[in-house]
């Protein structure tokens, strides 16, 4: 990363950590109020990857999420089945899911971090810059998904699809980077 | 698999390259990357103050070598002819990659390549694994477009 981009993610890291807490409580009192619905559109959307592909074995699972996402304001994730072959499996089941309860504050969130910038004479932040800082800042909503997911695993287990759904011996559910760093959440 | 289109990032300001040795002018106008010459050098007008992008579009695509290493984590063995980048006392390697060639509206993507030239455009298909490194890495100048799912 190049110092410019180092330079404002620094800059930005004690407001970010103020905004969480106040995004995060917002976060919260939203699931309160509509967790049910929010549940039962999670478990909808989960139910279309184990329902994909239905003759074959699965190893793993996958809940991940994508840098491509966060540069293209989706703010999808990946959730993937894979056979023993996990990710060179050539015909995996995968969907992409969203989370929009949680990210609904993100954007604004960004917007108000990279204002905060000490403007500098004639300083203008280019879009690789603000992508540094939604990287980082993207850390703290990768927490609150991975939660989530957590909280709402056992209830994901439950579904008849997944029940039915054929599966290894060494099944596991893995959470966090597409191709990269993942937490073993289930085995 | 899906697929990415990468394009110039319309916020950052067009770096302006041009090659040192003029007669190479009328084989990048003819797209003809297999002619050009390796360690062929090019002067950059001005550098900006984010630095070079890790894709140049013009007036040929080229890659920087963390764009170039990531592709080699896919397709080890890609030809690729590594030219010279000059400012001042600056330089800098990139990489002209001789990837396969497709048409985005005709052709199927296959599972043998991530990376793919788009026919008669200075633009690059890349499939999400790749993509995804790229971003790991901070690689930047940019933007990406979903063209198949």
């Amino acid at each position: 990363m190049s110092d410019r981009r180092e330079l404002f993610v620094e800059q930005i890291k004690n407001a970010a950590e103020e905004r969480i807490t106040e995004s995060k409580r917002k976060i919260e009192a939203d699931f309160r109020k509509n967790r049910e619905e929010i549940n039962h559109a999670v478990q909808k959307q989960t139910e279309r990857l184990f329902l994909q592909i239905t003759d074959k074995e699965w190893t793993y699972w996958e809940i991940c999420y994508l840098h491509s996402g966060l540069l293209m304001k989706t703010h999808e994730y990946r959730m993937s089945l894979y056979n023993s072959l996990h990710m060179i499996d050539p015909e995996p089941a995968s969907i992409r899911v969203s989370f929009d309860f949680i990210y609904q504050y993100f954007e604004e969130d960004v917007e108000y971090l990279t204002q905060i910038i000490p403007k500098k004479k004639m300083q203008k932040i280019y879009s690789h810059e603000v992508t540094a800082i939604r990287e980082y800042y993207n850390k703290y909503y990768i927490g609150i998904v991975s939660k989530y997911i957590k909280d709402t695993l056992p209830e994901l287990l439950k579904l008849e699809a997944f029940r039915s759904m054929k599966k290894t011996d060494e099944f596991m559910i893995f959470f966090g980077e597409y191709m990269g760093r993942q937490e073993l959440l289930w085995k | 698999m899906e697929w990415f289109l990468l394009q110039p990032d319309p916020q950052l300001p067009l770096v302006r390259i041009y090659p040192q040795d003029m007669n190479l002018i009328s084989v990048i106008f003819s797209k003809e990357k297999e002619k050009i010459p390796e360690r062929s050098a090019f002067q950059v007008k001005e550098v900006p103050v984010y630095g070079i992008p890790d894709i140049l579009f013009s007036p040929i695509l080229m890659v920087s070598e963390l764009f170039y290493k990531s592709v080699q984590i896919y397709h080890p063995y890609v030809k690729a002819k590594p030219v010279i980048l000059r400012h001042d006392v600056l330089l800098l390697v990139y990489y002209i990659l001789l990837l396969p060639d497709i048409d985005i509206k005709k052709d199927d993507f296959d599972l043998l390549h991530h990376a793919y030239d788009v026919t008669a455009q200075e633009r690059m298909i890349v499939s999400l694994d790749l993509a995804e490194s790229l971003l790991r890495r901070g690689a930047f100048g940019f933007h990406m477009e979903e063209v198949r799912r």
